[in-house]
Formats: structure tokens, C-alpha cells, sequence
């Protein structure tokens, strides 16, 4: 065995010490990069591993690496840009942004990003806040808390025929309790001013329950709601506060379905992928239409007033049976504010104190988001009321609105750009002779996200008994709070 | 000059034009239909600057920032303005959001898991 030189012995011991550095140093980094969040992460895991491949030393990046980053940083930025202009238009601050938007940040994840852009007033997340704040403060946030939201709307109406009048159309604030994690109660109310003219003077304040429930949220797929509901039959009942209606008034058609009921029902949304396209349902019993004086006839057909306490003070449903129903639909995104709802609802229920006479509805709805700027919406619904005096009836109708904001033509004329065109064609036919159509057109004017300015222009045709208005011409002011 | 029959008969002709409810949702329709063509064939075309070069392998690496699963500010806006004008995260406090979360949660039937993102999303500008 023969004796190593002290210098020889120190070189054997570098090199060792060199093999293992380089042997470790790939499995090093790809601990480190494994560990780091996603959107912190550098481009993907196949670039990864190209990077490790190609090793003239770790820490050079190749011509063809540094384009492609290049690259794909232009497309973030573009991205970034093209998503910061249409959330400027709705949060309707497009004036305010440029000077306060920050200039984006290295290796933040657009999303973030975008959101730090579009909100120049509100206490803008960073990314790192954005990854550490629920933590802080979900910590001590009440497991109990109180919030009020909801609208107002005024309004000034000409009527032909009529004088032209300002009124308070309506206050309609939403009360909501949450008592923990689960426990949801939500109570809305109308407050609606009216003259008591002509049978005295003065005038009364009216306040309607628009609806109260107890919301149980069972696991991620599963809501309890029990009490008095908007009832999902198509979306218009559940998304018609005023500052969501750019109308001052409601389709026609919706006079054939009840917009209420009392009852339980099961709810809830079920995620297709980690896109956003997502199923939603409602399943609901509730008591069901009734008749206002017991029987069968059709005009005495009462949509809403089955509330489980007749004004004797008895506890009683009208009639023996109950009301089912329920919605599906399926919510398409296909890029940011580009998506399809589809959706098919119904329900059944008798409505004559005899039990003998059947109300059923069908109702299919759609929404259509193509940009920002463009929204097209409609429901087609179609009921069936059996009847002692008319046989089975078939209130039916349908309505479609469309609406384009003015932002989409990128003129950057001041105000125009706040300002979206609308239009709504609606027609109902009441089963009994009546057919009534009507053409809206009007615009909407954002002052700011939540306070609008509305003007529109009705004429109906009516043909039969029934007859509204020839033409109206409204104006409305809307806030939501 | 026009003669007075021609220019009544004119006036006449666009009264009725303009009186009738028929075409005037015609012409209603007709102009939001060209607006809409219009915005969704030049998409962003003031903010987004024609590439410059490798079109191709910008549209692969766009393709792989969108792996990800959306981010809350994302949900938040293709959620949100289904319905009505976003909200911007600092017009309610952290605690309000955890309500009002809740609260669309349960009318608009979301997903509890973009729910939850959302929430975070909104309660991290939170207003005090």
C-alpha cells in the first residue's frame, strides 16, 4: 500500500468535496422550488427540468429560456392591461384609476395583481397580504356579526293619461345575521310610500317582507333555507334589487309565477374543475299557491298569499297538499366575464281549498356575458292552472334584455364612457284572453358602481280585456348599499 | 328645394318611423348586435399593443399561466359581475365580507371552495 502526498490526498478530498456539491445542488433546487408557493414559482415544471438539462451552470439562463420568459411577461402584461380596463368600467372609477393604479409588480400572479389595480380607493391587498391576511384576521373576527345591505330607488314617472309624479319607489334594506360559521338569518324589507288619496288625506308608509330565512350551511354542496323565500323559478325573483335591474320595473311575464313562497329548501353549487364553470340546484316545499275566496275559478288564482296564518289567526295551509319544485342550471366561464347560465326550473303544487285544482310552472332562463360590455338576458316561462269554470289555462310569456356599455367602444369620452344602452322586449299572455307586449329602451347612467341613473321609454301593446298604459316614461335614480 | 307635399310626406314617413315599436327595437337591436360585434372583434384594442414577435410561443405560455386554479380576484370578478357592479374589497370591513360572503354564498348558490377564495380575496382589502 503505498503513501499519498499530503497535496495529492487534499485534491482527492476537494474533488470528493466538489462530486458531492454538484450531486446535491439539482436536488437542492428542486426541494427549494417545490416548496415555493405556485404563483411564486418560476414558469412551470417542464421549464424546471429543461433548465436542469441544459446545465452550463445553474445559475446562466440560455437565449431561448430568456425569450420565453420574455414573452410570457408580455403576455401577464397584456393580460394585465385588457383585465384592468373592464374592471374600471365596473367599478365605474375609470376616471380616478390612471393616476392611482400602481404600476405592476415583478412576479405577482395577475389575478392579484388585477385586483390591486382596479380598486385605486379601497385599501389595495398586496400579494403577500393577500397569502397572509385571512389567517390574521380571521382570527379575531366575532363568530357573530350584524350587517345591513339592500337599495333605494326614487323615481319620477310620466304616464300617459296620467300626470307625471316623483315618488319614492322604494327602500328596500336586506338585514343579515350571521351567528358563526354556519348560521346565516337574512330578512329583507320594502318600505313603499303611498298617497291615501282619494279615501283620505295624508299617506301611508307600507312595509312588505320581502323575504326572512334561516340559512344552514350543511357541508361545501349542501344549504338548508327555511322560512320566506324568493323562489328559484328562473333568476329574475332572486336578482331583482334595484341597483341589479337596469329597468325600473319588472318583465311582464312574471306576473304568472309566484315570486314567493313558505317553505324549506335545499341549495347549494358544485365546482366542474378549478376554472369556474360550476352546477348549481335548489330544491324547495313550500305550501303553494292558493285561491282568495276557496275555489276553483280562475280569477280567484292567489300566488302569494299561502302563508301558513290566515288573518283569523288559524294555522293552516289553504289547501292539503304541498308545493315542490326547484331549479338547475349550469354556469359556463370560458374566459374572465365571458359565460353562459342556462338554467331549467319548475314547480307544482294544487291551489283551490278542495285540493283538486293543480298549478304547475316551467321556466327556463339564460345570461349571456360576452366582455364587460355586453350582457344578454331572458326568461321563457309557461304554466299550466287547471280551473272550475275555465278548464286548464295557460298563463305564459317570455322576456329578453340586452345591454351594451358604451366603455366596449373605447372612445375615452369622458362620461359617455359611464353611460350602457339597454333594451328589453317582454310579453305575457294571462290564459284567459289577454295578450299584452312591451318595448323598453332606455340607458343607464354609472355615477358610480353602485349609484345609477335610469331613464327608459315604454310603449305597450295590448290586445283584450286587460290593458296597461299605451306609454310610460320613467326615470329613476338606484343605490345599493 | 323640396317641395312642401314631399318634405310633410318626409316628416310624415319619419314620424311614423320613429312612433313605431316595432322598429324601433329593430333599430335598438340592430345597435346594441353592431356594438357588441364591434367590441368582441377588436377585443381591448386600446390597451393591448400588438405583439411584437413568437405570437406562437405567447400563446403557449398565456395557456400555461392559466393552469393555475383561479385566484380570488379572479372569482371575484367573473362571479360578482354576473349579477351587478363589483364591489370593491374596501367598502365593507373583514367582518362585514365574512357576512355578506356568506350571505351570496347561499343566493347565488356558489361554490363553497370559490367562495372561500373570494372571501380571502375581499377580506385582505378590507376596510377597518
Amino acid at each position: 500500500m503505498s503513501r499519498a502526498t499530503p497535496t495529492a490526498l487534499i485534491a482527492a478530498m476537494a474533488c470528493a468535496l466538489a462530486a458531492t456539491v454538484l450531486l446535491l445542488n439539482p436536488l437542492a433546487t428542486q426541494a427549494q422550488d417545490t416548496s415555493n408557493p405556485p404563483a411564486q414559482a418560476a414558469p412551470s415544471s417542464s421549464t424546471q427540468a429543461q433548465n436542469i438539462a441544459n446545465s452550463p451552470p445553474p445559475e446562466y439562463v440560455s437565449r431561448a429560456e430568456y425569450d420565453k420568459l420574455k414573452a410570457e411577461h408580455e403576455a401577464m402584461k397584456q393580460e394585465l392591461e385588457a383585465l384592468k380596463a373592464t374592471v374600471q368600467q365596473l367599478t365605474g372609477a375609470a376616471a380616478a384609476v390612471p393616476a392611482a393604479t400602481p404600476a405592476p409588480k415583478e412576479g405577482v400572479s395577475e389575478g392579484k395583481q388585477v385586483a390591486a389595480a382596479t380598486t385605486p380607493e379601497a385599501v389595495t391587498p398586496s400579494p403577500a397580504e393577500a397569502e397572509t391576511a385571512p389567517a390574521e384576521l380571521l382570527g379575531p373576527l366575532a363568530t357573530h356579526a350584524f350587517t345591513i345591505v339592500g337599495d333605494a330607488e326614487v323615481q319620477f314617472g310620466k304616464i300617459s293619461g296620467q300626470h307625471g309624479a316623483f315618488m319614492l319607489a322604494d327602500f328596500a334594506p336586506i338585514f343579515l345575521f350571521r351567528g358563526g360559521d354556519r348560521i346565516l338569518f337574512e330578512a329583507g324589507f320594502d318600505f313603499i310610500l303611498q298617497n291615501n288619496a282619494p279615501d283620505s288625506a295624508g299617506s301611508t308608509t307600507t312595509v312588505n317582507l320581502s323575504f326572512a330565512t334561516l340559512d344552514y350551511l350543511i357541508n361545501d354542496y349542501i344549504t338548508f333555507v327555511g322560512g320566506n323565500m324568493l323562489l328559484p323559478l328562473g333568476t329574475y325573483s332572486e336578482r331583482s334589487a334595484g341597483w341589479l335591474n337596469k329597468f325600473p320595473d319588472a318583465p311582464l311575464p312574471r306576473a304568472v309565477l309566484p315570486s314567493n313562497g313558505v317553505g324549506v329548501q335545499l341549495r347549494g353549487g358544485i365546482p366542474i374543475g378549478d376554472k369556474g364553470p360550476s352546477v348549481t340546484y335548489s330544491a324547495f316545499v313550500i305550501n303553494g299557491p292558493s285561491s282568495v275566496n276557496g275555489s276553483g275559478n280562475a280569477d280567484q288564482l292567489d300566488l302569494g298569499g299561502n302563508v301558513g296564518l290566515t288573518s283569523d289567526g288559524r294555522f293552516a295551509n289553504l289547501h292539503g297538499g304541498a308545493g315542490e319544485g326547484g331549479r338547475v342550471a349550469v354556469f359556463w366561464p370560458w374566459k374572465s366575464q365571458y359565460d353562459l347560465e342556462v338554467g331549467v326550473s319548475g314547480m307544482s303544487s294544487s291551489w283551490d281549498n278542495a285540493g283538486r285544482r293543480q298549478y304547475s310552472a316551467l321556466v327556463a332562463d339564460w345570461a349571456l356575458h360576452l366582455s364587460p360590455y355586453v350582457e344578454v338576458k331572458g326568461e321563457y316561462m309557461n304554466t299550466w292552472v287547471g280551473t272550475d269554470d275555465a278548464g286548464t289555462i295557460t298563463p305564459r310569456g317570455w322576456w329578453i334584455q340586452a345591454g351594451y356599455k358604451f366603455a366596449g367602444l373605447k372612445l375615452d369620452v369622458p362620461y359617455l364612457d359611464k353611460f350602457e344602452l339597454v333594451g328589453r322586449y317582454d310579453r305575457v299572455d294571462d290564459g284567459l284572453g289577454s295578450r299584452t307586449s312591451r318595448g323598453t329602451v332606455g340607458g343607464v347612467y354609472y355615477v358610480t358602481n353602485t349609484l345609477w341613473l335610469e331613464a327608459d321609454y315604454e310603449f305597450t301593446m295590448n290586445h283584450g280585456p286587460v290593458r296597461l298604459p299605451d306609454d310610460s316614461l320613467l326615470f329613476q335614480v338606484s343605490y345599493g348599499f | 328645394m323640396v317641395s312642401n307635399d314631399v318634405a310633410m310626406r318626409i316628416s310624415k314617413d319619419s314620424n311614423t318611423f320613429f312612433h313605431t315599436p316595432t322598429k324601433l327595437m329593430c333599430l335598438f337591436t340592430t345597435a346594441i348586435i353592431s356594438a357588441a360585434v364591434v367590441t368582441i372583434s377588436f377585443p381591448a384594442t386600446a390597451q393591448t399593443p400588438a405583439p411584437h414577435s413568437k405570437t406562437k410561443e405567447k400563446v403557449k405560455t398565456t395557456t400555461q399561466v392559466k393552469e393555475d386554479p383561479l385566484s380570488g380576484a379572479e372569482l371575484w370578478t367573473m362571479n360578482c359581475s354576473r349579477c351587478h357592479m363589483i364591489r370593491s374589497p374596501g367598502e365593507f370591513t373583514a367582518a362585514q365580507w365574512q357576512t355578506i360572503l356568506m350571505h351570496m354564498r347561499v343566493r347565488a348558490n356558489l361554490p363553497a371552495a370559490q367562495a372561500r377564495e373570494i372571501q380571502k380575496f375581499l377580506q385582505a382589502g378590507a376596510g377597518k
